[in-house]
């Protein structure tokens, strides 16, 4: 499809008009039980056309250029009858200039999905009963035209994730995430990785109820920050579904911890130039030292909360890219002698609100929640649950190593790069 | 301080194989979403409605939308500005949401033969359920649980599966015990069985998986009154907001949204946010009477990856659990 043709007849008819265009190749090679079950390839092309007419707006997608006149015909129909959109302004209609990405990923892009795949179950197979997991290769180009930007930007990712189970059917899993050759030798070592957990896992039982240290590794406090940044939407904000709302510059952590939604860190997989209104992507930090920083803005929520776009457009409600947690000083191996009484937890999943003003929240740790007394693991706990708040979470954060890792597991993170983190006086639960 | 979302769709598709199926179909869908929220001196209560159904806008009569949003409405002001109760243990009346999302994610995902023979293992995990355990014993002899694609108007409906076999009704629980596996033909070729066309995809080019419909606890012979004047002390939960069950479908939690003390029978007070946190088996174990009504709620199942979000009912009637922990 070619994007100037749509943008000129789409700005023929509106005021306004946004238009991108995302063409992707993606290879994904699925495995369980030892063995491949499918791969796929996807070569996709897709358009997602915004126009407005004052303040009426419209959006839909396009597969093929050739249903454009008819779906616009539908769209100028529809703006008839439709009311104003009261939060939008208008796109950022200021002449932006973009920078370059400088990572490099040759090696990345020649690797071959299906001889890794059968080579990383070859490894761990002798100390596992069985194993399964996911690879993903995304090369993925953007296009984008409004009246005042135009501009174009590609990222080459791989994910990777596998869950293993030993002889008493106890998971661990791991995770990689990169666009960047640098990090080639850490997808290498993902089996080593995976095995090593695994000689953590003894003296398997039911976990306790009760307030613990918990250690939060990389791919499990990802998940945490997951759920926490898109809150700091201003869409979100702005509907009262965000423990963010009213707390721009309180302090709501430990003063040790920031985080960032990261576009600019062009070794993740989300890495971008511009949003989807031709805003130069920024770093933004969300929480700093343990202050509310930033809310994420597009042209049209700044512009209703009184402040500069943060280059988050979605044009209707902004959106994270990426995440960055800033590191600290301690290892991972200090932070788990120095634990008296604790758990660390490898991962965590289905984490749901029930009260998202305040953050309270539960998630189900899995995949490796290791009971850690006098600085040893003693145990290898199951069946427990974090019945908690984010606010306690993050203002009893105690400890954050030097050691980050970049990860993405399916839809319960977002591509981040997290240390381990270390939280005192975590509520865990456990079914009666 | 709410959001509101109206979706509407109309799925055409051909299917054809090399084995001779050829399938047209077209279907029509509506769906509502919101999110409210009370706010009222520092006291704050949240909740959802999804509500979906297979046909046109009638669907706004027949959901009886503006009534239903209202109510809703007063309700979460209420529950705002309830209490707490004490923990301990209570007889429990749940409304046919709970039994809903509990058929949902108790009984159908664990009765997914792709996840009991470890094919979603990365991913949204496995069961509880074995493929040998057929006649194993999770639930009170009254607890029978369905799944069905072919209920006319249910956001699930589908009359042939992705794999083109008939679709049909599915007792996963009958008298308690376990029954029948949701199947594609992939996993029923790994079990050595047929398909019960269970097989579903989001889109036309992700692969086509094990798949609930309309998934429901299916009704006894109770109205609530009788199953509430048997009660001295309990509580009556009316719907639900925040809830998870682990990878395996097992350890589950529900925490109530609008939900009142039951004394000698009777609705004392609303109460604020009851905690449950069991085990399937003892939920369904539990269960000691079972309503006349049934009513569904809809839902967007997600499992598969790359992530297949599918329409799905969920439902029941009121069921009333003797001797649950509630905190």
């Amino acid at each position: 499809m070619d994007l100037n043709k749509i943008y000129e007849k789409v700005s023929r008819v509106s005021d306004q008009a946004a238009v991108k265009k995302v063409t992707s190749r993606t290879t994904q090679v699925r495995f369980s039980n030892n063995a491949i079950d499918i791969t796929n390839t996807w070569n996709e092309e897709l358009v997602t056309v915004f126009l407005a007419q004052g303040k009426k707006t419209f959006s839909f997608d396009l597969r093929d250029e050739r249903a454009l006149e008819d779906t616009l015909n539908r769209a100028v129909s529809a703006l008839k009858g439709i009311e104003e959109n009261n939060d939008f302004v208008s796109l950022n209609d200021r002449k932006n200039s973009y920078r370059t990405k400088g990572n490099r990923d040759e090696k990345l892009r020649l690797l071959n999905p299906q001889e890794f795949v059968n080579s990383f179950i070859d490894q761990v197979k002798p100390f596992f009963k069985r194993v399964g997991g996911v690879f993903y290769s995304r090369s993925i180009s953007e296009e984008i035209a409004t009246p005042f930007n135009s501009g174009s930007q590609g990222q080459f990712g791989i994910e990777f994730v596998a869950r293993a189970f030993n002889d008493k059917d106890y998971p661990v899993q791991t995770s990689f995430m990169s666009s960047s050759d640098e990090d080639f030798p850490l997808l290498e070592k993902q089996g080593e990785e995976i095995i090593d957990l695994s000689r953590n896992v003894r003296n398997i039982r039911e976990g306790e109820e009760g307030k613990f240290n918990v250690i939060f590794t990389p791919l499990c406090f990802a998940s945490i920050v997951s759920y926490t940044i898109p809150m700091a939407s201003a869409f979100q904000v702005d509907s009262g579904m965000s423990m963010f709302a009213g707390r721009l510059g309180d302090r709501i952590g430990s003063s040790i911890f920031t985080m960032y939604d990261d576009p600019l860190e062009d070794s993740m997989i989300n890495a971008k130039l511009f949003d989807d209104e031709g805003t130069p992507a920024q770093r933004t930090p969300v929480i700093e030292k343990g202050v509310v920083k930033n809310y994420l803005h597009n042209f049209s929520t700044a512009s209703k909360f009184k402040t500069e776009t943060t280059g988050n457009a979605g044009i209707i409600a902004p959106t994270p890219w990426q995440i960055s947690v800033e590191p600290g000083n301690e290892s991972i191996e200090d932070m788990v002698s120095s634990t008296k009484k604790g758990v660390m937890i490898v991962n965590t999943w289905y984490t749901r609100f029930q009260d998202y003003r305040e953050g309270v929240f539960s998630t189900i740790p899995r995949d490796g929640i290791f009971y850690i007394e006098n600085g040893e693991i003693k145990e290898t706990w199951r069946s427990i649950r974090i019945s908690d708040s984010l606010l306690n979470i993050f203002r009893n954060t105690e400890g954050i190593t030097k050691e980050t890792k970049k990860v993405k597991w399916w839809d319960e993170t977002l591509p981040t790069k997290s240390p381990y983190v270390q939280v005192a006086d975590v509520n865990i639960s456990r079914s009666r | 301080m709410r959001i509101l979302a109206i979706n509407d769709n109309i799925e055409e598709g051909l299917i054809e194989s090399s084995g001779g199926m050829s399938i047209r179909h077209r279907l029509p869908k509506v769906s509502f979403f919101a999110m409210l929220g009370f706010m009222e001196g520092g006291n704050f209560e949240q909740g959802t409605i999804e509500l979906g159904y297979s046909g046109g806008y009638e669907a706004i009569d027949f959901w009886d939308l503006n009534n239903r949003v209202q109510q809703e409405a007063k309700a979460l002001k209420k529950a705002a500005a309830a209490k707490k109760i004490p923990p301990g243990t209570y007889d429990l009346v749940a409304g046919p949401e709970i039994s809903g999302i509990v058929a949902h994610e108790s009984a159908g995902h664990p009765s997914e033969a792709d996840r009991i023979l470890g094919r979603e293992m990365a991913q949204a995990g496995e069961s509880f359920i074995k493929k040998e355990d057929r006649g194993m014993r999770v639930g009170s002899d009254i607890v029978n649980l369905v799944d069905d694609p072919t209920i006319e108007h249910s956001f699930g409906f589908y009359k042939y599966d992705r794999d083109g076999v008939p679709a049909r009704k599915r007792y996963l629980y009958k008298k308690g015990l376990v029954n029948e596996f949701l199947h594609n033909r992939e996993s029923a070729g790994r079990m050595g069985e047929k398909s019960n066309g269970a097989s579903r995809s989001s889109e036309w080019d992700k692969e086509p998986l094990v798949r609930m419909s309309t998934t429901y606890i299916e009704p006894g012979e109770y109205t609530l009154e009788e199953m509430m004047e048997d009660v001295k002390n309990g509580i009556y939960m009316r719907s639900f907001t925040e809830w998870n069950i682990d990878d395996i479908r097992f350890n589950e939690k529900y925490v109530g949204r609008e939900a009142y003390l039951i004394k000698n029978g009777e609705i004392f007070e609303q109460i604020k946010r009851p905690v449950i946190e069991t085990t399937t088996v003892k939920f369904y174990s539990s269960i000691d009477a079972v309503g006349k009504d049934l009513q569904f709620s809809a839902g967007t199942c997600g499992k598969g990856d790359p992530m297949q979000g599918v329409d799905v009912w969920m439902g029941g009637p009121h069921i009333r659990l003797r001797d649950v922990y509630v905190r």
